[in-house]
């Protein structure tokens, strides 16, 4: 009779301890937020989408940590902790909601594509280069890619399953725009795993409710 | 056993980091530094095509890293500097990659080839962006009871950001009137045991 008893105060106890709350604070925009919130979809964790106007920004920059967006807040057991940086914030939630390997050494080969599409990012997204300069960059980080992905053999850029770098990558050739076809039918495996990131259920639906933005 | 190789080129630049974690830890490994015409050999052999890269070998089994943050992180992981628990060890993630940050814009400054626009960069790092970044970081370490950025202790990005200011030669000295508690970071990193030692025998490097 004790022991039933024990046994149900920690079910109940269990029960009430309360799962973190997050919130995401971005731009209203894809930018640098979107695949935080493909992370969420794909994980289909609830969490509050803060868009901001850039009106607005000013009075909120003090209060993040280096004055930049995104940032993630996360409330857990009356605690608060404000994360920024885009990579930094997919590491922990794909810690915390299984997209982050098997192990250390396929953390660190995630992490490592993961550093690489921030990088495609930072020298391509928004940047005024020439068609020929896009062009060079895209496909040498596409074939790398490619190759990796035929390696692998799982369909995954690392491991067995999915990963927040492949869920980085499918959700950046959104900014291919109209020259997406054109470049991913070069690359059938980067293809086929930006198509079952997108069938997802959670990002499926995602895809289909998030409010359209130009970028 | 693990055994590691480092492949970088004969500079501190973005491999240092790793030379420096590999130090702190007191882990042997090989420190190989490529000849600039050699480049296009081991270029091929490198995941995309960049240097550092770090060859783990365990038994048979051979794996490569590249992206030294990613290589940062994972021996800082494996040698216990990564930071203690989940949200301290994020944080630590936060100020690495915002140190990142900082070190691309200085690297576009070290790589810009002409005069003019590198004198530009220059006015705008020095007046610009260097303070704003070093804003945050003193804000933080001037809270430390430790002098380093987590009172946990040592961890990778105490080693990242003294190794970029081991970039900026002695530019860093200006920098250092105006930020003590950064100028503290160095100097404790500068001062701990393995970390010292190794700085006595590195290969002298401009970069």
């Amino acid at each position: 009779m004790l022991k039933f008893t024990a046994i149900a105060f920690i079910l109940i106890v269990g029960y009430s301890c309360s799962e973190a709350d997050y919130k995401l604070t971005y731009f209203d925009i894809r930018g640098r937020g979107e695949f935080i919130r493909f992370i969420f979809a794909a994980a289909n964790h609830k969490f509050e989408d803060n868009r901001i106007n850039p009106a607005d920004w000013s009075n909120l920059k003090a209060s993040t940590p280096f004055q930049q967006l995104p940032t993630l807040e996360i409330h857990e057991d009356s605690e608060t902790v404000i994360l920024a940086q885009s990579k930094a914030i997919a590491r922990f939630l794909a810690d915390r909601f299984g997209f982050n390997g098997e192990n250390e050494i396929e953390r660190a080969l995630i992490d490592m594509y993961g550093c690489q599409l921030g990088d495609l990012f930072d020298s391509t997204v928004g940047k005024n280069l020439t068609n020929q300069q896009f062009d060079t960059i895209l496909n040498q980080n596409f074939k790398f890619f490619e190759d990796r992905l035929n390696k692998n053999g799982s369909g995954f850029l690392v491991g067995g399953k999915i990963s927040w770098a492949d869920i980085f990558l499918s959700q950046m050739t959104e900014f291919l725009d109209k020259y997406k076809n054109m470049y991913l039918d070069k690359y059938p495996q980067v293809k086929a795993l930006d198509e079952y990131v997108r069938d997802l259920p959670g990002v499926k639906e995602w895809i289909q409710n998030r409010p359209t933005t130009p970028f | 056993m693990v055994t590691y190789k480092l492949y970088y080129f004969n500079m501190k630049g973005r491999g240092e980091l790793i030379r420096l974690l590999f130090a702190a830890s007191g882990q042997k490994y090989e420190d190989f530094r490529i000849e600039k015409n050699d480049w296009p050999e081991y270029k091929a052999k490198s995941p995309f095509g960049q240097a550092p890269y770090l060859e783990i070998t365990n038994g048979k089994k051979t794996m490569i890293l590249s992206q030294s943050v990613a290589i940062g992180r994972y021996l800082a992981r494996k040698f216990g500097f990564a930071g203690k628990g989940d949200e301290e060890q994020a944080m630590v993630d936060m100020y690495g990659d915002q140190i990142s940050d900082l070190l691309n814009e200085f690297a576009k400054f070290m790589m810009e080839q002409d005069e003019t626009k590198k004198q530009e960069i220059f006015q705008k790092l020095q007046n610009e962006i260097m303070p704003f970044h070093m804003k945050f970081f003193e804000a933080k370490l001037a809270q430390s009871k430790t002098g380093f950025f987590f009172d946990s202790g040592l961890t990778w990005i105490d080693l990242y950001l003294f190794n970029l200011l081991g970039l900026l030669g002695d530019q860093r000295n200006q920098l250092f009137e105006h930020f003590k508690a950064v100028k503290n970071l160095y100097d404790k990193v500068s001062e701990h045991g393995k970390i010292k030692a190794y700085l006595e025998t590195r290969p002298e490097t401009a970069m």
